[in-house]
């Protein structure tokens, strides 16, 4: 949490770097433990980065959930976290900003919060009405980070 | 009133004002206050009015989901970092009931309550960064209990060559077995075990054994890039980073093992 590691260019083609047609239902997490569930699971994207996506979702409360989306930094044992889709449990404050809101937010890696000390790479957080429970922000991850959408679903869309 | 007494109303309105109740359910309101994760978001608290009047502050479970974004929170179970655990939640009072953290308190006490409950969410969250700087003893416990729980028996800890090596003088921190090229993992806090490993790692190229050399460093950073460099260029693998990569890092060995 040191120090700027990757523009916000480099943070873009990684998020939309192509990677391969994934179920939905495979990000959904079963793994119960400490009161809520957990899925990871490991992406090679098209130009051989290793991506990691995380799912976790309070038992008691489906609408306190998280998909983080982040990179497997070589040579290194570091997970740089591009994205991070909240839903709506808990309000959130940009500091640079200055605002505070809750909703249904996405987390995005940003160059100007990785230079600040002691923050996460991503904390900076945009509300968004694209989802409204889990599946939705699962199916919006794919949607929008580069992921080709499986191949029953493309047939269906035609 | 004195100047005091006018500091301390603008002072207690200041800090009431910052505290907002939404509903969140029946006998249940969600506490909104500005105390925060270094990402940002906000702490989840929950207020319930129990049957006998009493008072129950409740976090529902969110705080160890938060943290397992960035660690892995089944190391907070057991280790140094329990026993830090422990004593941030009895210091103040919560009770940790398998996941959920809570407090419970009377109409008298509600304030001092919900303020040291804070501070109880602040000091187990703050947990995380026992992974790198606070806490160094808590590496190798976590070294042990990562590759215990990924490879069960197969995993040999403070393994020595018994037939070249009887006085033990090239240990190897954790032999994975099970196949014909085992893996020889070595846990790397610093640079006296970063020279030391690289020696067993020599001795062993030496004795021609068939082993898969892994160096695994608590922060690679720290060493210093002189040894760094001796132990890399013998070793068949370095990890940079223990901590929140445990699942990376025996996955990896997992699937070099044939």
């Amino acid at each position: 949490m040191s120090g700027i590691v990757f523009s916000d260019a480099q943070i873009a083609a990684l998020v939309t770097e192509q990677k391969p047609p994934i179920e939905p239902s495979i990000f959904i997490p079963t793994l119960a433990k400490l009161r809520h569930l957990r899925a990871d699971v490991e992406v090679e994207g098209g130009a051989g980065s290793n991506f990691r996506v995380i799912v976790r979702q309070r038992e008691d409360h489906p609408l306190d959930f998280s998909v983080i989306l982040g990179y497997q930094i070589p040579e290194s044992s570091r997970l740089f976290r591009l994205r991070r889709l909240n839903g709506l449990s808990h309000q959130h404050t940009n500091p640079i900003e200055q605002e505070t809101f809750y909703a249904y937010h996405v987390h995005e890696a940003t160059e100007r919060y990785q230079a600040l000390p002691g923050r996460s790479e991503e904390h900076y957080a945009v509300p968004t009405d694209a989802y409204v429970d889990l599946r939705g922000a699962i199916e919006h991850m794919l949607d929008t980070a580069g992921f080709d959408p499986p191949t029953q679903l493309r047939m269906s869309r035609l | 009133m004195s100047a005091n007494g006018s500091a301390a109303d603008a002072l207690s309105r200041a800090v009431g004002a910052a505290v907002e109740l939404r509903p969140s359910a029946r006998d249940e309101q969600q506490v909104l206050a500005p105390f925060r994760f270094p990402d940002g978001d906000h702490f989840v608290i929950y207020l319930r009015d129990l049957p006998d009047g009493r008072y129950e502050l409740s976090d529902g479970g969110h705080t160890y989901m938060h943290m397992s974004y960035a660690m892995d929170v089944d190391a907070l179970q057991s280790g140094p970092r329990a026993a830090l655990l422990e004593g941030a939640l009895s210091n103040f009072g919560v009770e940790d009931r398998e996941g959920e953290l809570a407090s419970v308190t009377d109409e008298d006490s509600l304030g001092a309550s919900f303020l040291e409950y804070v501070q109880a969410l602040i000091q187990v969250s703050d947990l995380r960064y026992t992974t790198r700087e606070q806490v160094r003893s808590t590496f190798l416990d976590d070294f042990r209990r990562t590759f215990e729980e990924a490879f069960g028996e197969r995993a040999q800890f403070d393994y020595h060559d018994a037939e070249r090596d009887p006085k033990g003088e090239y240990p190897v921190d954790c032999l994975v077995n099970g196949s014909s090229r085992p893996a020889a993992v070595f846990a790397i806090p610093g640079n006296d075990r970063c020279k030391d490993a690289t020696i067993t790692v020599m001795q062993l190229r030496a004795w021609e054994r068939p082993v898969f050399t892994v160096g695994v460093f608590e922060a690679q950073e720290d060493v210093n890039s002189r040894v760094l460099a001796r132990f890399s260029n013998p070793a068949d693998k370095t990890f940079a980073y223990l901590s929140g990569q445990e699942d990376y890092v025996t996955e990896y060995i997992r699937g070099i093992l044939p």
